[in-house]
């Protein structure tokens, strides 16, 4: 690709949008770097697809600011914006071929033939799909419908590329490797790009940073591993990875009471609360063989899992069992096996707290 | 953008073909269609400069079509419309007094009574019983001479008759009988009718059609209809019953506010001349000026004295009153089997 | 002001801000701008209906010399008598005539697309032949059926064809080609995967049946009982010429109107004939405004298997409505050829001289083409342009909902009832537009806008199939939904288009109710041609006329058809994948 397009930087200013007297979206403050990929990541209903609309212009948000680059969009059309998009559904026209439809916005802005072919070629080279120049969208598989429906989007050169659900539509092996085509193919060009996705694994993977939103508010902004290590809310953690909840008393600033026994912690706990919520990744357990530790549980099933074991264990003071995941080694060395009892530990480091 | 233009050229050719040299009289008529042609030609004869542009329909569609109009009248003159109609227009004020040449020799009863009728008639329409004598045969009916006889329970299913609430020649038959026999008689008659009456069509000419198909043996219609379609080969008997007959005048009017006036008044002028009744007479057995009338085929050649006194001022203003009445008795029971 | 520009400033102004030209185009592409076309629309069908009606509906609350008397006219016509009997008639035979053609249309759907019958092309243009034909065609043949000169006539056990029989077959006849064509809609589309999950659960056909394939095609059953209820209810020509004198409000009009000119009776009668009309269409918005929610997104195209008994059971559904059509359209045949029914059987052709014959012959035959192509193309465009605003532009939602009602309303109009409506609005002296009373464009108009509400209902159908997000790919790529509409929108519709365009012709040759007010002396029309020779008694030219209209319209159904093929062969690439 000889062309890098120079990506735009966006920037969202106390965004709100209401449906009646619904709030779609409240308050969104945002900023989206040039040459960056940020995903809006949020289960349905969150606001995600509301926020890439508004963006993008096909909404007209109630209240609140837009800029990309140096450039006030608030109130601009689609059409006057900077961007290409690729819906979930791809949206292709059925009634164009592969070219014409990757031509139709170089069409529109009324490029010369000529370059309009090589521009087209060059597209299809990125892709692919050189071969399939002249078949309709039909006789195309779903993996290559995508393919075309992002060289579409492309094609104009966009400062700004919104994926809107891209890859749900396909099945697991293609949307994989769909995933690392988009993600260098948008590394190549520079495009600053919005991925709307309820993946988090798809997040995760593709993402320089992550939006996770949650009933029209932001939740947290942060690259996937901060969003994964230092969830900053008690929904940011559950729906990210898995993750035990465990009720507790404050017994000081540093201290908390679960059950019987008092937990130290190391990160800072929510101010004025009597009761919290512990949180520990299931990997983060340690777990040691009966009578080397103080609290034990018992085994009450588990699920092998290829890379890790997903052991439930029953402790004696919670009433939900915890969720501890161990590798297929240390598990032999535990002698871990159904009803079998198995002492655990909860790193101070690895407890996240939340308010109850 | 080019479908509109399409539709556009379509329409003002539409229009453009409205505008000729010679004057264009926009006509209203009830007449027989077959017969609009005959009627245009032999005008044209005397007065070659005026065309006429018919618009043809049944009597009701047409008297309801000039009252819509009323705003704005589109046609300049009716030519062959019932008295009764005409009437209505003129209550409406939607006629134009005229007295044409030659008014001194119509019959009374074929002029508006006004000094300056604002109607002066043509023929009259009369009515009949069309019976079937293959169907009377098939079933043992004796024929009819009289109005009383169809009350004869050996008729039972076998009549069919124009509802008067949606029919003119309907209403006709009603008014007349009322006159006729009075007021008690007439509809202590027609409760005898009734019982014989298989069903009540939408339209005068129908229960002619009826019988000429076999569909009933005996329709209660007008003259006109039976004949022409004796003389295209239905087995019908047309009887006229002794009592007397119903009828209507056929009838020609200039619309108000026309602005070919003159041509309009030429046209009603040939319209009551004696040409002009000796072509009415080629179809009607009575037509409006006296002496002139031959007796025609299938119409009985006494027409004049069978026909009733009808009083078509008192019908109209009674109209109303006769028809509820004759829907609170035949209506709601209409479908009692 | 000082006459003295001051021409650098004033240059500098123009420069530093944005051209108005700039400012129009984007205004242009704004929302606005499509509300306002859609508003203009609305205000187009407004004058096409609603102002129209009003000047009719109006009368019911005035007397005879206009002053407003209130409620008076509704008691008067209430108090009168029979009149519960004429509702009752209305509603019974509208609904058990529903049940019918609902039933059969269902059946012959479900053998046209569930089964393996050979054939099924020329099973289907039978099927649809009722609607190339004029009224007045069936009424003749079930006379000459069941009539008491019927050939048939002891099939009716001693019952009449005059009354509701009569009127309920009739309607039967002229109505199922409305809902199969509903109801063929609602099912081609099945999802194969349904039957092959009801298979695997060792589901018998008959629950198959019931379980599957009825709650597939619900949408498509209340949307077909809506139209055929309405459409019988409104409809007084079958009642007028084989009713004989069973009572139902369309004919409680004509008596009025027709019988009595009494205009405001007339209205009143329209108004209560509105009542059920308007109920069936709420409950028909009620039920489909859930179909939304229950769409499935991708779904596999049912193949049906191999299995005799089924297909049998399918050609046993299919041959009663095949027969008694081509038995219907077959006799009206016979008719035009017969000399003088039933006395004199010999067979002639005279009936077919049109030249010679009187009501306006080839004139007329010519005016009712030139009529229908003029609705065929104005209708087209209107239905489509305006369904294609409301589908697939930003609109209030408000204006939407107004706009679909306004194009629904003429379904529940009587034929009589619009005609004498564009006398009172368009004959009016003060109304600019009076200046089309009287020549072809104001019945193309009054077509149009009488088979409107069908028309709609395909365009809408056919434009919410397309992907929703179109325009916003046609936007975000600079192109205008303008462009998107002549690129993708017209080309992937073409095939509703074609129906749509087929459907105002056919209903422009063939209507009567509502034209039979309007046309002048030079615009005579064939249709109204065929009732008057009938009503003269010329029953046979009748039949004759009636004939050449309906295979003039079976002409364009082939034509049509023709292209259908044509645009489905040539698109086949990207329809189906296919090579």
């Amino acid at each position: 690709m000889n062309q890098t397009t120079q990506g735009s930087r966006l920037e969202i200013q106390g965004v709100n949008k209401f449906f009646g007297d619904f709030c779609a979206l409240e308050n969104i403050d945002l900023t989206i770097e040039p040459g960056e990929l940020v995903c809006f990541l949020g289960p349905s209903g969150c606001g995600k697809t509301t926020l890439l609309r508004i963006i993008a212009g096909l909404e007209q948000q109630s209240a609140g600011q837009l800029s990309q680059g140096d450039v006030d969009i608030s109130l601009k059309p689609p059409r006057d914006r900077d961007f290409g998009i690729v819906f979930q559904s791809y949206a292709l026209f059925p009634n164009m071929t592969v070219s014409d439809n990757i031509a139709y916005g170089l069409r529109s802005i009324g490029m010369a033939k000529a370059r309009i072919r090589s521009r087209v070629d060059e597209l299809l080279t990125v892709i692919g799909l050189e071969d399939h120049a002249r078949k309709y969208p039909a006789q195309l598989s779903g993996g290559q419908q995508q393919r075309v429906a992002l060289a579409r989007a492309l094609a104009p050169s966009p400062g700004l590329l919104l994926l809107d659900e891209p890859l749900s539509a396909l099945d697991a092996q293609v949307r994989h490797h769909l995933r690392s085509e988009i993600r260098n193919l948008q590394k190549q060009l520079g495009v600053t790009t919005i991925m709307v996705t309820h993946d988090q694994e798809e997040a995760l993977a593709m993402a320089d940073r992550v939006v996770v939103m949650n009933n029209g508010v932001i939740e947290q902004v942060g690259t996937p591993l901060e969003i994964y290590q230092q969830p900053a809310s008690a929904f940011v953690a559950s729906f990210i990875g898995a993750m035990n909840f465990i009720d507790s008393a404050a017994v000081n600033g540093q201290r908390v009471r679960v059950g019987s026994r008092e937990l130290e912690l190391v990160r800072p706990m929510p101010e004025s609360q009597d009761c919290v919520r512990l949180a520990i990744r299931p990997e983060d357990v340690h777990l040691l063989p009966a009578g080397d530790g103080d609290w034990e549980g018992q085994v009450e099933s588990m699920d092998y899992l290829g890379a890790f074991i997903r052991t439930h264990i029953r402790l004696a003071d919670l009433e939900r069992l915890l969720v501890v995941d161990v590798d297929p080694r240390s598990a032999r060395q535990l002698n871990l096996a159904n009803g079998a009892s198995v002492c655990l530990q909860l790193p101070s480091d690895a407890l996240h707290c939340f308010a109850a | 953008m080019k479908h509109l233009k399409k539709a556009l050229a379509v329409a003002t050719c539409a229009l453009a073909m409205n505008a000729s040299a010679e004057t264009e009289l926009t006509v209203y008529t009830a007449v027989e269609a077959e017969d609009l042609r005959k009627y245009a030609e032999r005008f044209n004869e005397d007065h070659p400069d005026i065309k006429i542009n018919w618009v043809r329909d049944s009597t009701g569609v047409v008297t309801a079509r000039l009252l819509a109009e009323k705003e704005n009248p589109r046609a300049d003159v009716v030519w062959g419309l019932a008295g009764t109609s005409l009437l209505l227009l003129k209550n409406e004020g939607m006629l134009q007094p005229y007295a044409p040449e030659g008014l001194n020799q119509l019959s009374p009863k074929f002029r508006d009574r006004d000094e300056t009728p604002s109607w002066v008639g043509m023929d009259a329409w009369m009515a009949a019983i069309c019976v079937n004598t293959i169907e009377a045969e098939n079933n043992d009916l004796p024929m009819p001479t009289s109005w009383q006889d169809l009350t004869n329970p050996v008729y039972q299913g076998h009549v069919v008759m124009p509802n008067p609430n949606s029919s003119g020649t309907g209403f006709l038959d009603v008014s007349a009988w009322l006159q006729m026999m009075g007021e008690d008689e007439g509809w202590s008659f027609m409760d005898g009718l009734h019982q014989n009456i298989s069903r009540y069509t939408h339209s005068g000419s129908k229960p002619c059609k009826m019988a000429a198909s076999g569909e009933t043996a005996i329709g209660v219609s007008f003259a006109f209809r039976g004949a022409r379609l004796k003389e295209q080969g239905a087995p019908l008997e047309l009887v006229f019953p002794e009592e007397g007959l119903g009828w209507e005048v056929e009838a020609t009017a200039i619309v108000k506010g026309t602005d070919k006036r003159d041509a309009a008044q030429t046209l009603v002028d040939w319209s009551v001349s004696r040409k002009a009744m000796e072509m009415y007479n080629e179809g009607y057995a009575i037509v409006g000026m006296p002496g002139v009338a031959q007796p025609i085929e299938y119409f009985p050649a006494n027409a004049d004295d069978l026909i009733i006194d009808n009083d078509f001022a008192w019908a109209a203003g009674n109209r109303e009153a006769i028809l509820a009445e004759w829907a609170r008795r035949y209506d709601g029971k209409s479908e009692a089997k | 002001m000082i006459d003295s520009p001051t021409l650098p400033q004033g240059a500098s102004n123009v420069t530093s801000s944005p051209s108005p030209l700039a400012g129009l185009r984007q205004r242009l592409s704004g929302r606005w701008l499509f509300a306002t076309l859609l508003l203009a629309g609305g205000a187009v069908l407004s004058l096409l209906v609603l102002a129209p009606l009003y000047s009719l509906l109006s009368k019911s609350v005035e007397n005879k010399d206009g002053d407003f008397v209130g409620l008076a006219n509704f008691a008067h016509y209430l108090s009168s008598g029979g009149i519960e009997s004429a509702f009752v008639n209305s509603l019974w035979v509208a609904a058990l005539s529903t049940v019918i053609v609902v039933f059969l249309a269902f059946m012959a759907a479900w053998a046209l697309t569930r089964t393996r019958l050979p054939l099924t092309g020329w099973v289907r243009g039978v099927l649809v032949l009722p609607i190339l034909a004029p009224s007045l065609l069936p009424a003749i043949s079930l006379v000459y059926l069941f009539g008491n000169q019927g050939v048939l006539k002891s099939w009716l056990f001693g019952a009449e064809i005059y009354g509701p029989i009569g009127i309920i077959m009739g309607s039967c006849f002229w109505t199922f080609p409305h809902a199969l064509m509903i109801l063929l809609t609602a099912m081609d589309n099945a999802d194969g995967r349904h039957y092959e999950a009801a298979t695997a659960l060792k589901a018998s056909p008959w629950r198959t049946f019931w379980t599957v394939t009825v709650p597939g095609a619900r949408y498509g059953l209340v949307s077909a009982a809506f139209v055929v209820f309405t459409l019988v209810i409104t409809d007084f020509g079958v009642p007028k010429v084989i009713g004989g004198q069973f009572d139902v409000l369309a004919t409680d009009i004509y008596k009025q109107v027709i019988g009595q000119q009494r205009f405001e009776m007339g209205a009143v009668v329209s108004v209560l004939l509105l009542l059920p009309a308007m109920l069936a269409f709420v409950a028909d918005r009620y039920v489909q405004r859930k179909q939304s929610a229950s769409f499935t997104a991708r779904s596999v195209p049912y193949k049906p298997s191999h299995n005799r008994r089924r297909d049998a059971f399918g050609a046993l559904m299919l041959a009663p409505t095949v027969v008694f059509i081509l038995t219907i359209i077959g006799m009206a045949v016979y008719a035009s050829f017969v000399t003088f029914w039933p006395y004199n059987l010999e067979l002639s052709l005279n009936n077919y001289q049109f030249g010679r014959m009187d009501g306006g012959g080839w004139g007329a035959y010519l005016n009712s083409l030139q009529m229908a192509l003029g609705t065929m193309v104005l209708g087209t465009a209107l239905v489509f342009f305006n369904a294609w605003l409301v589908e697939r532009t930003p609109q209030p939602k408000l204006l939407t909902g107004v706009f679909q009602m306004l194009s629904l309303l003429p379904l529940a109009v009587p034929g009589l009832v619009l005609g004498l409506s564009y006398i009172f609005f368009f004959n009016h002296p003060d109304n600019p537009l009076n200046v089309i009373y009287g020549s072809l464009l104001i019945l193309v108009l009054c077509t149009v806008s009488h088979f409107y509400a069908v028309s709609h209902l395909t365009a809408i159908t056919a434009l919410k199939q397309l992907d929703q997000e179109f325009e916003a790919v046609g936007e975000s790529l600079k192109a205008s939904r303008w462009r998107v509409l002549f690129t993708v929108t017209l080309p992937l519709c073409l095939p509703a288009i074609l129906d749509v365009a087929l459907y105002l012709f056919v209903n422009a040759m063939t209507t009567v109710s509502a034209v039979v007010f309007l046309y002048g002396h030079d615009t005579q029309l064939a249709s109204v041609a065929v009732l008057a020779m009938d009503e003269a008694g010329d029953i046979a030219p009748a039949a004759a006329m009636a004939i050449l209209i309906t295979l003039t319209c079976a002409g364009a159904k082939l034509i049509q058809s023709g292209l259908r093929l044509w645009v489905d062969r040539s698109t086949r690439a990207w329809r189906q994948g296919a090579e």
